[in-house]
């Protein structure tokens, strides 16, 4: 059986540099904030970040980023 | 670095954000633009974020919302550091007086250079400064670079360049007097070359006049060594007189005999060397010690001056002075003649490198004796230089050979 896939995120990217740091673009809001895990929700996909010693680096309005160890990235809804 | 020093300006916070939706604590500030910079979860209910003065303002609204409590942890920039010494006015008043005292300091002449070429008077070149009232103390912007060097080259004949340079409140002075006027080279004086000492010729370079001497000739002081006059050489020639030029080298010899007595006073230390300190505050100079400036014996006295600059062109009224007295007393010693010959032959040299205008010495003959309680130094000096001199030839036109007929004739 075929399986579709949402064609766009609703203008949201991600970056990722290394397991160093994540770097989410577009309108985001934190849901869970923790030094193990942060959960963002960027419209409708809620993207799960697991790590150690999570910290925020920038929140604003368009731009979110983690740095830490990051052990796991991972989507919580399957549609954007 | 600089955008750290910028954000102190307007000031910045640490706090502690204390809730149970401290999630929503960041998304409303992020929505309402509120920066929150390092911002650190410390517990399951609190976190930490360092924010400018200006946003913590606009906080409240956020804080309302979410039931957040946020305290100060600490305050940092200059809207905290000014209203903390607003009320100490004598301190206000202190600063306000180091400006002003900075500012009105800066604006006066406080060193003054001086860079004279050999021959200038200095003292006068100094007094006339004085009298058109630039010294130490002077204010820089009163001071018209042009007029001065009008008036200097005008009230000092003997100046032939004056500059007066003012770089903060520091003054440079350059001046020079001319140098003698070449010797007059028109082709219408008739000079001869005769020889300036004795000597062996070496080496002739003639550019106009008629040789008189060959290389290997001794020739002695005053001999013509290149004629004014020279000879017809052809038909269209004829006899003339011009101004002859030439470099004539020559090896000459000096004997020169040089005394020194063997008999010397030498100084040695008779006790503890003292310093003494002064400040000089323009042209005031105050003692930081309660005897005499005046010293008593024989003794060394080393001054030495240290300005106080802030760089180059900024240099404050003070000067440090530091004397030192070192008390000697003199001792009659007795050398040996060989331990004065190298001062005595390094004195010949001196003496004979100052006789000779252009060449060089290229050996030394030396012999030591002893005479009434003095080394003498009798000395042969081997020279190679130039002999050659121009000089004024009486001869006129009228003076010249008549051509005879029989002269003619024979052409």
């Amino acid at each position: 059986m075929e399986q579709k896939f949402p064609a766009r995120l609703g203008g949201t990217s991600i970056e990722l540099d290394g397991n160093r740091s994540i770097v989410i673009t577009g309108r985001c809001a934190i849901v869970l904030y923790s030094k193990e895990e942060m959960r963002v929700r960027c419209g409708k996909l809620l993207i799960r970040v697991v790590g150690d010693g999570l910290e925020l680096r920038t929140l604003d309005e368009d731009e979110l980023s983690i740095v830490g160890l990051i052990a796991e990235v991972g989507f919580l809804t399957g549609e954007g | 670095m600089v955008a750290d020093w910028i954000r102190l300006a307007g000031g910045m916070l640490d706090i502690r954000v204390r809730g149970a939706e401290l999630e929503r604590f960041l998304n409303l500030c992020a929505q309402e633009r509120i920066a929150l910079r390092r911002p650190k979860r410390t517990d399951i209910d609190e976190m930490q974020a360092v924010m400018s003065l200006r946003d913590f303002y606009r906080l409240s609204r956020v804080r309302k919302r979410t039931r957040c409590r946020v305290h100060i942890v600490r305050r940092r920039g200059l809207p905290f550091v000014w209203k903390k010494l607003r009320r100490r006015y004598a301190l206000g008043l202190g600063l306000l007086l180091v400006c002003a005292a900075c500012y009105l300091l800066s604006t006066r002449v406080w060193v003054i250079e001086t860079e004279f070429d050999q021959g200038v008077d200095a003292y006068a070149v100094m007094q006339e400064l004085e009298q058109l009232g630039i010294d130490i103390g002077t204010k820089s912007a009163d001071i018209d670079a042009r007029a001065v060097k009008l008036h200097m080259m005008t009230a000092l004949d003997a100046l032939k360049y004056f500059s007066i340079n003012v770089d903060g409140n520091v003054i440079t002075v350059q001046a020079a007097t001319a140098t003698e006027a070449p010797d007059n080279e028109s082709k219408n004086g008739v000079h001869s070359v005769v020889a300036l000492k004795d000597g062996i010729v070496e080496k002739m370079s003639v550019w106009r006049g008629t040789e008189q001497c060959e290389i290997g000739d001794a020739v002695i002081r005053g001999q013509v060594l290149v004629d004014a006059l020279v000879e017809q050489q052809g038909e269209l020639d004829e006899t003339r007189l011009v101004d002859a030029n030439a470099a004539v080298w020559a090896s000459t010899r000096y004997y020169t005999t040089r005394k020194m007595a063997l008999e010397a006073g030498k100084k040695y230390k008779s006790g503890e060397s003292k310093r003494r300190y002064a400040v000089c505050f323009g042209k005031t100079r105050i003692n930081l010690f309660f005897s005499s400036s005046l010293t008593q014996g024989n003794c060394d006295r080393i001054i030495t001056t240290k300005e106080i600059r802030l760089n180059d062109f900024l240099a404050l009224p003070i000067s440090l002075c530091c004397e030192t007295i070192q008390p000697y007393e003199t001792e009659q010693v007795y050398y040996d003649a060989e331990q004065l010959r190298a001062k005595l032959e390094y004195g010949t040299r001196r003496s004979v490198e100052r006789q000779i205008n252009e060449g060089n010495i290229c050996s030394m003959q030396a012999d030591l004796s002893t005479e009434n309680d003095a080394a003498v130094l009798r000395s042969v000096v081997w020279c190679y230089e130039q002999i050659g001199e121009r000089v004024e030839d009486g001869r006129t036109e009228a003076d010249l050979p008549e051509e005879t007929e029989e002269d003619e004739e024979a052409q």
